[in-house]
């Protein structure tokens, strides 16, 4: 009599022994169980024994059936592998696809990651921020003045620790060779490696002996400055280089990626001179701060501890910056936070597109091998097992198209960090590492899910209803395309108004040099005075028009703001007018940059030098001041009654941001001593027109004024025409990655429009072959193949519509300088959108219109 | 060539005639080489000699003491005689001439 079998053993033998098996092998377990348990004195260990017995012979049958389905899948590998290779057309085409999906989101993750995810290569850099200076009126800047500095360094001493740096461009070299072209160098506070936690990798860093006054110059080195700088030398430590003509003794080499502020090459030290400032009376908005946030508190209350005593403080100290925090890496990434996000997000969807487009053309190939197919059915072929081929053929596409993509992720990589890298900071360096190529790996299993699993279906239906979900896709794929090509629309728009902006002046050939002034000039009441034999020298160089200096540049800082009050105008008028930006300048200002004057003359160089009360206002001001009887009138500014001698064209003065407030300007440094508080500049500028495209300019002017020690410090050399390229750096950048990304974009729909189309016509040969026979024309066969793609792109175009404006929304909140959405970027984007529809019919309605009716009908 | 649990389970097959089912091929492989095969081996290699064509598969009639289950029982096709002929064979080949006594071991 047979006995049931312990649970567990019957469960094992009924999921892993193959039908043909099931009754024999029970029989045989039964048996033995019940002899077993007749004989042994303990049924436990029976049944143990039993189930152990079961077990083994499960694990025999599951490895065989495992062994039989790999072999299977082998056979399905080769198979797939030899049928793509018969159709090399079709498989470039889709590896091509995944490859560029897998290629762009690995770039863009190694970019985020390096910019947004990676820590900063400090000690605890969660602990690091950046201080910047806050106003009373609300207005922050990143550059603070070093009595501010010493204000807060001396207050905040116990719950952080302080440090302060300024980059200036330097000629740097080691004995007598050439001078080399000027590098980004750090003058810092010496604790700035303490407070970053940066230990050197060669020497030390600064201790705080280095940049005492009096003490030998000391230098630490970016280790690539030493490579590329000083190869000559195996041990820079103890090299004396020259800065600027000074010696200083290099101490140390930084390690590589660890740069501060990033782009620096040398540092030097040098302690703040705030509280000697202060006596005389001069300032220079000019250090950068950081700080490391001390204590056990989160780094939110120390954040808010840390901006409350320093309030305090400086209201003590009778300061007017109060310091705010920032975390350094939000600091250092600036717009990027915003924008690399949007940007990937976009790359994620041409991502899935990709795919779509990529299970798009197996679906359409497999239709294509209908009859194939269709024999393999009759011989015995389940749909599972042509579904399983099927899903075998897209993960090879997948495979092979993430091994080529991540090829191109690795050569875009080093394009970006050679092109675009500077353009966003923190970039530099990013590059495929073990990070990226998980999530290559990670790509590559989504987009295998992705295509298999959209193929498999595709085949598991009905071949009516598999017409409909590739239509579908297309009209997905067609919006999403609506949706990248209104962003890179809205960009590229926003883009042109600012390269088509006229600023007023004439930004080429014209050679800035920033200048830091010598505290000794404090005492003098008149600053500009001192700079006329620097003016005068430089006016003498061979191939300089014109030179002249001002304290604020466009298209950076637009000039302080101050009220007005023109003569004879009632003091409420005056009040509703807009704000007046004050802008000193000295003689030829306005023919360095080409701003031509409307009216009366320019400052001469006796009005600069002794500070007269004389004004040129611009246009929008004379609006103001009775237009061009303006000349000769009076106004008070800062309480100084001073006389319109000119009017100037209009003109940038900030950023096109400030574009449009009425701009005051006075001799350099008349304004602000008349206010008696002290010179507060923010920045000052040499112009220099040259009168030719040499290069030996900027260097000539460089030497000129490094002669000039005695007034002046050069900070940085440029021409104004970067100078309004770096603004526009984002939008360019915003409109480079979204432009690619539509056109990408486009191609993909194109593509996916005519895999489908191309489908269609296939299935319906016999129809367009019968209606042929019948009479219709070949312009009627094209109508018709044209009608449906139109029905897809409709759909897809209004899908599109529907989702713009919400991407409309998001670039204009996210990207600086997208354009406002109007109605012909939406007419462009549909317009748009049909000639892509009609590129992806081309092909497949000249294919319809060649049906020839006699053949199909004979095959059929 | 046959591999050496094949060979057992063929052989034991070959000896069992009409009453070779699993559990009787095992005994008898236990009884006459005194190798103590396992029960999943011994079903896997069998269902594998046939998929090879080397043996053929009935259904016993339902057996009242197993319950009302039928057995699996197999017998040797002409494939399978030959398949054991060549093996014989071939191993008889490697044999001749071999004096066990003489062959040095490393």
């Amino acid at each position: 009599m047979n006995t049931p079998l312990p649970r567990v053993a019957a469960w094992l033998l009924r999921v892993t022994v193959p039908e043909r098996w099931a009754d024999s092998i029970t029989g045989d377990f039964e048996v033995e169980w019940g002899a077993r348990r007749a004989r042994s004195r303990w049924p436990r260990a029976a049944a143990a024994v039993i189930t152990f017995d079961a077990l083994v012979v499960a694990a025999r049958f599951a490895t065989e059936r495992g062994g039989a389905l790999a072999e299977a899948l082998r056979r399905d590998v080769r198979e797939s592998a030899r049928a793509l290779g018969r159709r090399p057309g079709y498989a470039a085409a889709a590896i091509t696809v995944i490859a560029l999906g897998v290629a762009l989101n690995t770039t863009a993750f190694a970019i985020v990651d390096r910019v947004l995810l990676a820590p900063l290569p400090y000690h605890e850099p969660d602990r690091l921020v950046e201080v910047r200076g806050r106003a009373a009126d609300g207005g922050e800047a990143r550059e603070v003045s070093s009595v501010d500095v010493e204000v807060w360094r001396e207050a905040l001493g116990p719950i952080a620790s302080l440090a302060a740096y300024q980059v200036e461009h330097v000629q740097v070299r080691a004995g007598a060779e050439p001078m080399p072209a000027p590098m980004a160098a750090a003058h810092v506070t010496p604790n700035l490696f303490a407070v970053l936690g940066l230990d050197a990798a060669l020497g030390r860093t600064f201790t705080g002996t280095d940049g005492r006054l009096g003490a030998p110059g000391t230098a630490v080195i970016a280790g690539h400055v030493w490579r590329a700088r000083f190869p000559g030398h195996a041990d820079p430590i103890g090299l004396v280089i020259e800065v600027d003509g000074r010696s200083y003794t290099v101490i140390g080499v930084t390690p590589a990626g660890a740069e501060f502020p990033p782009g620096v090459g040398v540092w030097l030290a040098r302690e703040t001179a705030g509280a000697r400032l202060r006596d005389m009376r001069i300032e220079f908005a000019s250090l950068r701060a950081v700080a490391r946030l001390l204590g056990p508190a989160g780094l939110a209350s120390a954040r808010a501890e840390f901006e409350q005593r320093g309030r305090a403080a400086a209201g003590a100290a009778g300061r007017d910056a109060a310091p705010v925090t920032l975390p350094l890496r939000d600091a250092l990434a600036g717009t990027a936070r915003r924008v690399l996000p949007l940007a990937w997000a976009a790359i994620g969807v041409v991502f899935v597109m990709a795919c779509a487009n990529a299970a798009g053309l197996l679906l359409a190939r497999i239709s294509a091998r209908g009859r194939e197919l269709r024999m393999r059915a009759s011989l015995g072929a389940s749909r599972v097992v042509i579904a399983r081929h099927v899903a075998v053929e897209g993960v090879l596409l997948a495979v092979a198209g993430a091994a080529v993509g991540l090829a191109l992720a690795a050569a875009m990589l080093r394009v970006f960090s050679r092109v675009e890298a500077g353009r966003v900071p923190l970039a530099a360096g990013a590059a495929l590492d073990a990070g990226s190529f998980t999530f290559a790996l990670a790509l590559t299993l989504v987009a295998a899910v992705l295509i298999a699993g959209a193929a498999t279906a595709g085949v598991l239906r009905p071949a009516a209803r598999r017409w409909a979900s590739g239509g579908v896709l297309v009209a997905g794929q067609l919006a999403i395309c609506v949706a990248l090509v209104v962003a890179a629309a809205l960009t590229g728009a926003g883009l042109l108004t600012e390269l088509r902006r006229d600023p007023g002046f004439d930004p080429d050939r014209l050679v800035v040099l920033s200048l830091q002034p010598h505290a000794s000039l404090a005492r003098r009441p008149n600053t500009a005075a001192a700079y006329q034999p620097l003016l005068d020298r430089l006016a003498a160089i061979d191939g300089i028009a014109a030179v002249a200096m001002t304290d604020h540049l466009p298209p950076v800082t637009p000039g302080r703001i101050a009220p007005i009050l023109i003569e004879g105008e009632s003091p409420a008028a005056a009040a509703g007018a807009p704000p007046v930006r004050l802008i000193g300048v000295t003689h030829g200002y306005f023919a360095a940059m080409r701003l031509p004057l409307e009216a009366g003359r320019d400052f001469t160089e006796g009005e600069v030098a002794r500070g007269d009360a004389v004004a040129v206002i611009d246009a929008r001001l004379a609006a103001r001041a009775g237009g061009r009887d303006a000349i000769g009138r009076r106004l008070f500014v800062h309480g100084r009654l001073v006389e319109i001698v000119g009017i100037a064209r209009e003109a940038q003065v900030g950023s096109p941001a400030d574009a449009g407030d009425p701009v005051l300007y006075q001799p350099l440094g008349s304004g602000a001593f008349a206010a008696g508080a002290g010179t507060f500049l923010t920045e000052l500028h040499l112009v220099v027109r040259s009168a030719t495209d040499d290069d030996h300019v900027p260097a000539a002017v460089h030497t000129a004024v490094l002669g000039a020690a005695d007034v002046v410090r050069p900070t940085g050399v440029t021409t104004l025409a970067d100078r309004m390229w770096a603004t526009l750096a984002a939008p360019a950048f915003h409109t480079t990655v979204f432009g690619v990304l539509a056109v990408l974009g486009g191609l993909l729909a194109a593509l996916g429009v005519y895999g489908l189309v191309s489908h269609v016509v296939q299935q319906s040969t016999r129809e367009l072959g019968i209606r042929l026979a019948l009479g219709a024309t070949r312009a009627h066969i094209a109508a018709l193949v044209a009608r449906r793609g139109l029905a897809v792109a409709a759909s897809g175009l209004a899908a599109g519509l529907v989702i713009a404006p919400a991407v409309a929304a998001v670039a204009a909140n996210r990207l600086d300088g997208a354009a406002a959405p109007d109605a012909g970027v939406y007419a462009a984007t549909a317009i748009g959108v049909l000639l892509i529809v009609t590129a992806g019919c081309v092909s497949p309605a000249w294919r319809a219109m060649r049906v020839d009716p006699v053949n199909t009908l004979k095959s059929e | 060539m046959l591999g050496e649990l094949e060979q057992m389970v063929l052989l034991a097959v070959a000896r069992l005639g009409e009453d070779a089912y699993a559990v009787a091929v095992r005994d008898e492989i236990h009884a006459q080489a005194g190798v103590d095969l396992s029960r999943g081996a011994i079903y896997v290699t069998l269902d594998r000699l046939e998929e090879k064509g080397y043996l053929g598969s009935r259904f016993s009639e339902p057996i009242r003491e197993r319950g009302g289950k039928a057995r699996r029982c197999f017998r040797l096709k002409p494939a399978g005689t030959r398949a054991l002929q060549d093996s014989q064979r071939a191993l008889a080949n490697l044999w001749a001439g071999v004096n066990l006594a003489k062959v040095r071991l490393p």
